[in-house]
């Protein structure tokens, strides 16, 4: 039994240690001190170059922000990926408006509209990408949260990787992270249209929790740490059909 | 409610006792058993349990205190447990670096709002418990390391709430407290 | 109740009754040593409580209510095994050399806890949350941590090996489908297997399930405390150790229960035989056994949604076959009878009351609603002394003075059976009504003072004492009672 304890466990922790660790340079914004806060209703032009609100965009939905810059070497297209797989599970379980923006001055309508190509979500209705004035994104960065900084060595941008939740034109949660699950997903998204979510992780580095609802597919998905918890019951029970099984060939002597 | 819990503790260990008496004062006179009877008076002690426990399940499963949907509440509060003490606020949760600046160990908010505490911990497991100003327990929640859990409640009247750890934490568990103003 | 000799036919001792007649008693007298013990403690927790000692640190309250809580509930574990396995011994053979180990593994475990709590003034509770024992705040010493651990992990070895033998030896002459009393369901009754196989099968398949649950936490722990970048998720440990901690505690309930269904009788005159009914009941309660101990997280709302409806649901089913089952039964058995109360039979009769009454405050808490306002309140340890200390106890105790006095052959005394029975019922129900009232009251748990908001906890833990010092007087006598019977035993 302890062996089988043992494994579980070393798989774990080998499971953690290969993991992406965060980015030690994505200090987690406070998104207590952003709860609540009034999201400026900023003018954008979206890839097909039209010009619109972000308002108008959210069309009264909850709204998801997420900050890149095409340019990017870095977190921007995983992290983009691992939410439009995120998104793709969940499937239609929500209705919520997607918002990709660039903060980087250099990038046009254009370069959105290849990036949204590229991660194939250009013939996408539920998926905006957007360029802003930089005044206008410095503003929306500084309600939600986001932060971004020029490496003059490296010749790029310093930032987190951040989705932002908005909700009738106010703040409900950030999400900070290399990459988002379904399940945080979900929560997320649930919070920005308002339903109660009673309990959510903080980011960390925890392993083996007990259970991620898999809400998307309606089944929920055992997490290592659910695993070990069915752990003393399989062995006893294999225990106990050994103990039985050493008995009757016992009495088979007898 | 606790009220109506212990009464129904009361009437049912009467019961008991009663039963039990009746029982044991039977063994003064001797008599057979009756297999058959004793069987029906089991099934209908069965029948009679069963409805009973269907009943309070019916009554008490809605009642979970964790809500599905809601709407935003009014005021938000931030509540951190750390060995020992509640750190209260809006604005911002402290850390383990800022705790001595960032603590906060009152919070107010206004009478009839609906408050959502959002209640972590960053050490060990607290319980975040709100006390009436006449002593009563009100709701409560655990304070988990690694989790944030929410606790919506709406403070009917004004006066000063206490929050007193409800999980053991250690030498001075009796000690931590925070504080509600409810105006 | 007439005051005569007890006169058993004692059958030919062989060798191998003798060694685990000798090993049983020498548990028996460990027990009589350490529950006055600890009931002093506890003692001195309702005292402090009472605002009758300022002078008493707050951390040496939380280490003797450390010791305390792992004590009584390490105790009543391994008096009820020692008892079980002596009656066990009837149909199966225990290895009389495991009873020794265990014993031993119990000592070094006890020894390592009092250093542990009195030494080192460790106060993390009996159930403690992870990761507590590693957040001292300078109140106690690494070493107390280790010895904690230790302590634990040399007990859970001892009494891993213990339960497994005595599976085995319910093994070797049953097989499982037998143990477990399936051929009566489709109306088979041979072979004849009585209650207390049924019951001690599921109650070690039970103890084992909690015990790995043990040895998974214990690998978690040390798995962070000496890897390196791995955090246990609390959540998960605060499963494991309620899973593990509900079922020792019930486990230990389920071992009174079958000295029930074993001893009463004897004192009734009418068998109590295994039927359909008590098989369908114990494998009922072996299945929700494993899912009623997420009552203990209603309050962490991070526990997914459809696990706390489980919780309630399996926590309300169990009391069913306790109740209809188990409870009735003994009624039946008991009304009408040529019932002879001694000492043993008046304990084991009142000992169901308690369980009884227990149980309906303990389903009562284990109602979602109702537990947002008993969680952690004085209610909690007020239903697990009730169906402890006036239900399992009883019950243990009880079946002890059936077997020393069997074994002695020293009559028993009925006025010391009236004040036994008098003061430890009058006292018993008077200490846990001050819980009770507490409780509902909203008074903490757990707290070695009472702030002013729950000031009105301390005029119950004074009430309380003088309840204590009635239930004292009687265990006092029944220890004293016991023991020298006991030690009369031990020379014959």
């Amino acid at each position: 039994m302890k062996s089988a304890a043992a494994l579980l466990v070393s798989t774990c922790v080998i499971t953690s240690l290969t993991a992406q660790s965060p980015d030690p340079r994505d200090a987690p914004p406070s998104e207590d001190r952003l709860l609540h806060t009034a999201v400026p209703d900023i003018p954008l032009t979206t890839a097909s170059g039209a010009r619109a609100t972000l308002s108008q965009i959210a069309r009264g939905k909850p709204l998801v922000v997420g900050f890149v810059f095409t340019r990017c070497p870095g977190v921007c297209s995983p992290f983009l990926m691992s939410w439009r797989t995120a998104d793709r599970a969940l499937g239609e379980k929500h209705t919520y408006v997607r918002l990709v923006l660039s903060f980087d001055p250099r990038d046009t309508s254009t370069d959105m509209s290849n990036l949204a190509r590229h991660q194939a979500l250009d013939d996408n209705d539920e998926w905006t990408f957007a360029v802003a004035d930089p005044k206008d994104v410095r503003r929306l960065a500084d309600a939600t949260g986001f932060w971004w900084a020029w490496d003059e060595s490296r010749q790029q941008f310093d930032h987190p990787a951040l989705l932002a939740g908005i909700r009738d034109g106010r703040m409900v949660r950030i999400f900070v992270g290399g990459s988002i699950t379904t399940a945080r997903l979900d929560e997320f998204v649930r919070e920005a249209s308002g339903e109660f979510v009673r309990s959510y992780p903080l980011p960390g580095r925890v392993r083996c929790r007990c259970v991620r609802d898999d809400l998307a597919t309606g089944r929920t998905t055992l997490d290592w740490g659910f695993v070990l918890l069915l752990v003393p019951l399989a062995a006893t029970g294999v225990g106990t059909l050994v103990m039985f099984a050493a008995g009757a060939r016992v009495r088979g002597k007898e | 409610m606790p009220v109506t819990a212990f009464a129904v503790f009361l009437v049912s260990s009467a019961i008991i006792l009663l039963v039990f008496g009746v029982v044991a004062r039977s063994t003064n006179a001797r008599r057979d058993v009756d297999y058959a009877r004793a069987n029906r008076l089991r099934l209908l002690f069965f029948l009679s349990l069963g409805v009973i426990l269907l009943i309070f399940l019916t009554l008490t499963l809605p009642d979970l205190p964790y809500p599905v949907e809601a709407s935003a509440p009014e005021r938000i509060v931030l509540a951190t447990g750390k060995q020992y003490a509640w750190s209260l606020s809006e604005s911002a949760a402290p850390t383990l670096d800022n705790w001595d600046t960032a603590f906060s160990p009152k919070v107010t908010v206004p009478t009839g709002a609906v408050v959502e505490f959002r209640v972590t911990t960053l050490d060990v497991n607290h319980g975040f418990s709100l006390y009436t100003p006449d002593g009563h327990l009100k709701a409560q929640t655990q304070a988990m390391p690694g989790y944030v859990n929410r606790l919506r409640v709406v403070f009917d009247q004004p006066g000063t709430y206490t929050v007193l750890c409800l999980e053991f934490c250690g030498m001075a568990h009796h000690r931590m407290r925070g504080l509600v103003e409810v105006r | 109740m007439a005051n005569d000799t007890v006169t058993i036919v004692m059958p030919e001792v062989d060798v191998y009754t003798a060694r685990l007649t000798r090993v049983t008693l020498v548990w028996v007298l460990t027990a009589l040593v350490l529950f006055p013990v600890l009931a002093i403690l506890g003692l001195l927790m309702r005292t402090e409580q009472s605002g009758f000692l300022p002078g008493m640190a707050p951390e040496f309250f939380y280490a003797i209510m450390t010791l305390h809580g792992l004590g009584m509930v390490g105790l009543w574990f391994v008096a009820g095994m020692a008892v079980i396995s002596v009656l066990l011994a009837s149909y199966v053979k225990p290895t009389t050399a495991v009873s020794w180990i265990a014993y031993g593994a119990t000592l070094t475990g006890v020894v390592l806890l009092l250093a542990a709590t009195l030494v080192g003034r460790l106060g993390v509770g009996w159930y403690f949350l992870y990761p507590l024992p590693f957040h001292s705040g300078g109140t106690w010493p690494a070493w107390a941590t280790a010895s904690l651990f230790a302590a634990l992990a040399i007990m859970g070895v001892g009494w891993t090996l213990w339960s497994a033998d005595l599976l085995l030896a319910i093994a070797r002459r049953y097989r499982l489908s037998h143990a477990l009393g399936w051929h009566y369901l489709s109306g088979a009754t041979t072979p004849d297997v009585p209650p207390i196989i049924i019951i001690s099968t599921v109650s070690f398949i039970g103890v084992l399930a909690g015990l790995v649950a043990a040895v998974v936490i214990l690998v978690l722990v040390a798995v962070e405390q000496f890897g390196s970048g791995f955090t246990n998720d609390a959540l998960l440990i605060k499963n494991l150790t309620f899973y593990f901690g509900h079922m020792v505690v019930n486990i230990t309930m389920y071992f009174g229960v079958a000295m029930v269904y074993e001893v009463l009788p004897t004192y009734t005159g009418r068998p109590w035989k295994t039927n359909s009914l008590v098989v369908f009941a114990w494998n009922l309660v072996l299945l929700l056994v494993m899912f009623a101990y997420l009552h203990h997280l209603y309050m962490d709302f991070a526990q997914p949604r459809w696990l706390q409806v489980a919780g309630q649901l399996s926590s309300y089913l169990i009391s069913v076959p306790a109740a209809v089952v188990t409870i009735f039964s003994t009624l039946v058995l008991v009304y009408g009878s040529t019932m002879r109360w001694r000492l043993p039979s008046v304990m084991l009769f009142l000992g169901v009351m308690g369980w009884a009454i227990g149980g309906v405050a303990a389903v009562i808490d284990s109602t979602v609603a109702v537990n947002t306002r008993f969680h952690n309140t004085l209610w909690v340890p007020a239903h697990f002394h009730t169906y402890f200390l006036m239900g399992v106890v009883l019950m243990i105790l009880g079946t002890v003075f059936h077997l020393v006095t069997d074994l002695s052959k020293v009559p028993e005394r009925s006025a010391l059976t009236k004040t036994i029975v008098g003061t430890v019922g009058v006292g018993g129900y008077g200490f846990l009504l001050m819980f009770y009232l507490a409780g509902v009251a909203g008074v903490p748990r757990r707290y070695a003072v009472y702030p002013a908001e729950v000031a009105v906890g301390t005029g119950y833990a004074q009430i309380s004492l003088i309840f204590i010092a009635v239930l004292l007087i009687g265990a006092l006598i029944y220890i004293w009672e016991t023991g020298r019977r006991c030690l009369k035993a031990f020379s014959s």
